[in-house]
Parts: structure tokens; sequence; C-alpha cells
């Protein structure tokens, strides 16, 4: 049941990829798209998995519904993973216990774990990180990948994070999302110019993954750069 | 002390040093007053803390994970599962009631605001639903007024060839001669100008005439042969008239047909409409109107007669004729049938009359004897 898949997180991290070594018959499973390269003995199969709340649930979060799952065919395969974007790819082993990703996050997972959503009401709407989140849940490994390279924080008591730089965090910390504490009292003004604003506050014992980067500040820096067009 | 031991093993987690990357999921269970938890994985390592020792706390992404650490805080044991707490509860004797007691405060909470917002949904989708119902009839209403009239004349002569009636009387006819000239009195007073009215007698005992949308107007020879004049025909052809001005067939097919036709009327599937009206029609659905469309009717026809100059009285005059003749009468009263209460309708026919212009009544020079005769 605990299918440990043999994997290896290359060209750290800005331009990473995992590569995944099946022995035969043994199975992992993608998000569409994420397959770089393989040998000819992987067999793909691509369909809904968990059924249709869960594939709705992935769907709510950001992801795909379709789940690509690739099985090593007579004899040992190989098979590399590439993210959509620039980032760093994270590997997480689930004993058990459930892991809550952010929007897109999710890249691949080995048997035993289950990719759903997690609805998160008011603390999800007023984040602006979407209403819900994803939960990876079971036993077995999970690959979720950053925009930017990946910083794990230990938490031992309380963590703020701006929200737009989660990328996952356990299911032991206890998370309400708020307007950062030196803004409170500011108004409106302060909370919509100043370019900070809503941060999520870890409480409890657990990991939470942290990017480097948060791709909205950087479009709007890029944006200066943009040719403005002459029509 | 003999303590209890569980009969149930939970899912769960521990925090401990000595584990690889400090943490790892693993069975619990309680035992001989110690929170046992063995760790998922190869080699599984057992971790220990003593019920009396245990320290809860609550959070978690759920806010429901209950958590137990020693004093020092250097082991935790952790569990998400709703059996979970009780018992741990149960099992300490009662020593942990209180941080459990705010654990199940908080799942309450939770349960009323789920349930909360469940009804504001519901209620929500039912209003929704209530005036999406009533909207869609009522533009369907308010579009089959703006059909033209012409989709009424279509209707009604369909639904007049599909009819099975008696022999009709040839237009020559002195009964058809005389109805056609009180058509023909009444006709510049209709609301609707230019509608086409055609009228024709049929052979048959019951005292009964009826119209179809577009201006189809059919007597009964039983009607005539009733008739003390000719003002009284005038009275009922004028009744019969405005139920095809006021376009009481059209809105009957649309509210039979329900919401289907309602939609169909207004995606503009007028040919589709014209059908299923032709339908309706075969089930007589189409001259039996409701209620308010017949008293509608009433006081519009004593306009047209009040307009034509003939006295309204006559068609008041009718219906109360029709009322004493009730009893020995039974099965010759199809037009009475459906039509409402004979003395409220009088009531308001006469009090309707006063509201009208005051003029003076001519009496319709019309032999009604030689029709009745002819017949």
């Amino acid at each position: 049941m605990t299918s440990n898949l043999q994997h290896e997180i290359q060209m750290r991290p800005d331009f990473s990829m995992l590569k995944v070594s099946l022995e035969q018959g043994q199975k992992v499973h993608a998000e569409p798209s994420a397959m770089a390269a393989m040998t000819p003995n992987m067999k793909l199969k691509a369909g809904l998995k968990g059924g249709a709340l869960k594939s709705l649930g992935r769907l709510m979060g950001g992801e795909s519904m379709i789940v690509n799952t690739f099985t090593a065919e007579n004899g040992p395969g190989e098979i590399l993973f590439a993210p959509g974007h620039l980032g760093d790819t994270q590997h997480y082993r689930l004993t058990g216990g459930t892991l809550y990703l952010q929007r897109g996050a999710y890249m691949a997972n080995s048997d035993g774990v289950e990719i759903s959503g997690k609805w998160q009401g008011a603390k999800g709407f007023f984040s602006g990180e979407g209403l819900v989140l994803l939960k990876a849940s079971g036993v077995g490994d999970v690959f979720f990948n950053s925009y930017g390279a990946i910083l794990e924080v230990d938490v031992t008591d309380d963590y703020l994070v701006d929200t737009g730089y989660i990328v996952a965090f356990e299911d032991t910390l206890q998370y309400s999302v708020s307007v950062l504490p030196g803004l409170r009292g500011g108004g409106f003004k302060r909370l919509f110019f100043s370019g900070e604003g809503l941060v999520c506050r870890f409480a409890g014992q657990g990991k939470v993954w942290v990017q480097t980067r948060y791709v909205v500040p950087y479009l709007s820096w890029i944006d200066r750069f943009r040719p403005t067009s002459s029509k | 002390m003999a303590m209890p031991t569980s009969r149930e093993s939970f899912q769960g987690g521990v925090f401990h040093a000595s584990i690889p990357g400090g943490r790892s999921g693993a069975t619990l269970s309680i035992a001989r007053g110690e929170l046992i938890a063995d760790t998922i994985g190869e080699p599984s390592m057992r971790f220990s803390i003593p019920l009396n020792q245990c320290q809860i706390d609550l959070g978690g992404a759920s806010g429901r994970m209950v958590f137990c650490r020693t004093k020092d805080g250097s082991l935790t044991i952790f569990c998400e599962e709703r059996n979970f707490a009780k018992e741990l509860d149960f099992q300490s004797g009662g020593a942990l009631a209180a941080p459990l007691k705010q654990l199940k405060k908080g799942l309450a909470a939770d349960a009323n605001r789920f349930r909360f917002w469940l009804a504001i949904s519901a209620l929500a989708c039912a209003l929704l639903l209530f005036v999406g119902y009533f909207g869609v009839l009522w533009t369907a209403k308010t579009a089959i007024r703006a059909l033209p009239v012409s989709v009424d004349e279509k209707i009604g002569s369909m639904a007049f060839s599909g009819m099975e009636m008696g022999r009709k009387l040839d237009a020559n006819h002195p009964a058809s001669r005389l109805v056609q000239e009180i058509v023909d009195k009444l006709k510049p007073h209709a609301a609707i100008p230019d509608l086409k009215f055609k009228v024709t007698v049929v052979e048959d005992a019951d005292i009964n005439a009826f119209a179809l949308p577009g201006g189809q107007i059919v007597v009964f020879t039983g009607l005539i042969k009733e008739a003390k004049s000719a003002e009284q025909i005038a009275g009922v052809l004028a009744h019969e008239m405005s139920h095809a001005t006021l376009r009481h067939g059209i809105e009957r097919v649309s509210q039979s047909l329900g919401i289907v036709a309602a939609i169909q009327i207004m995606v503009g599937d007028v040919g589709g409409l014209v059908a299923l009206g032709a339908q309706v029609a075969q089930t007589s659905i189409l001259t039996s109107y409701s209620r308010a469309s017949e008293t509608e009717a009433d006081l519009e026809g004593a306009r047209m007669l009040n307009a034509a100059k003939i006295d309204p009285k006559a068609m008041a005059d009718f219906f109360e004729m029709l009322k004493e003749k009730m009893g020995d009468l039974p099965d010759a009263m199809a037009w009475i049938s459906t039509h409402p209460q004979h003395e409220t309708r009088v009531q308001n026919i006469q009090n309707h009359e006063k509201k009208l212009p005051v003029i003076q009544y001519e009496p319709l020079l019309l032999d009604l004897k030689a029709a009745q005769d002819a017949l």
C-alpha cells in the first residue's frame, strides 16, 4: 500500500524537473501536460480520478479534472515531469494525514494519495486566492511545484505568510486569513495602496512551504517594459 | 484501579524529534491509561503519553484536530477523527472534560452555521423558482396580447373544422339570417375593429352558444327556440363576441398548456402555439373560460349592446329565464353549466349598465317568430 516512488528532482530550483523511476506495474499520477519525456514502455491512461465530486473539487482548486495515470509495462520505466512555469518542485511523503496545496500547485502523486478540493468559504473569498484549496490525503508521495524556489518553514507557534506566497501547509496547522496587523485601523486606503494586505496566520505545529516569488508582483514589474502598441 | 482499554484504533499522527522529518502518521489507541501511537511505515516506532499528563489543545486546518502534548512539549500526538475526542474523554474518566467540551461547542457552532447557510440557500432557490415561474407566465400573458389577431383566427378555424357538431344551417336559413343581422349590428362596436366575425347556426337542442378565438361563433338552434326576444339573442351574441375580442381563447390556451407553451410564446414559436392550440381546442377547453373571463365578457357585452342601442337588460333577462328553466330542463343547460352564478351575473350586468352612457334604446326590428317557426 505504501508505494514509495523512487524519484529525483533535478535542475533545482529555477527550472526543476521531476524524474520518477518505476518498477514494472508501478503507477504514477500527474496533472495533464506535465509529462516531458519517458521511456517507451510507459502506458498513459487519462481519466477522472476519484469520481465526479473529487474531480470537481480539483477543478475548483485550479487544477484539471483529468488526471493522467502512467504505468510501467513490461519492465521498469522512467518518466520526467516538468511544471508549467519556472520554479521548484517539492516532494512530500503523506503518512495518513492531509497536505493542503495552493491553487494550481499540484503536480504528481503515487498510488494511495487522493487529490480533491477543500471548500474554504469566506476564508478563501477574502484571501483572493480562490474559494477552494487542493487537498492531498492518504499514504504515499505527492509532488507540488511553486513559482520561484521553495522555502520550508517549520512553524512551532505563530507565523504570518502573505496569501500569495503560500504553496502548501500541513493539516496540523490552524490557519486564518487576516489583514496584516500593522495595517489594521489604517483603513482601506492603506490596504489597497500599500501593496501589502492579506496574510495567512498559521498557528500550531507543522510545516509551511513558502515560494520565493509571487507571480502577480512580477507581472506588474515586467509590465513597465512592455512595448506599447502603436495602433 | 483497572483501566479500560479502547476497542477502537484511530488514524492520527505524532510529532517527535526522533522521527525523520519530525512528524509521522500513526495508528492511535488508548490502553491502560495511556495514549499510544504506532507510526506508519518501516520501521514502526511507538510513542505514548499517560492520559493524566495529557495537555489537550484544539487546532489544525479544520479547527477540529485534537492535540495531546506532554508537559515539556517534546512529544505530541494528534488526531482528527470524530470519535477520538469522545473516547479520550471516556478513558480519562472525565479528566479531560473541559477542553473536550470546548471542542464539542465548536462542532455544534459549525453545524449551526452549516444549517443556517443551507436554509438561506434553500430559501433563495425557492424564491428564484417562484419568481421565475410566475415571471415566465406573466411575460407570456403580456406576449400573447402582443400576438397578431391572425393567430387567434388560425386557432379558431382549425378548432372549428376539427369539432364534431350537428348539421350546420344554410346561411340563407331565416335563423341564420337573423343571427347574422344581429352580429352585423354589433360588429362596428367590437373592441377589435377588423376582427372577422363568422357565425354558424347548428342544429342542436341544447341552449348553447360559444365563441372560438378569432371570431368563430356557433349558436345552437335550441337557444334560438327558447329566446323570448331578438334582444336576448343579441345579449348572448354580444357576450360571445366579447370573448373573441378580449382574446380569452388564446389566453386559455396559454393557461392550459402551462409553462412549456409560455416559453414557446416567449421565444416566438407561433407555429407551435397554433398547433398546440388546435389540439387543446379538440378537448373543448377553448370554450370553457374562467369565471373572471365570463364576467369580463358580460361587462364588455353590455357595453357593446349599449353602443349598438340595444338594451343590455335583455342579456340579464336571458340569464334570468335560463335560471327559471333550470329545474325542468336539466340536460339543456350546457350553456349555463360552464357559466358563473346567475344572480351575481345579473346583478353585475345591471350595475354595469348604470355606468354606461344613458341613451334611448331601440327595439330590434327582426322577426324572431319567423326564424323560430322555420326551425
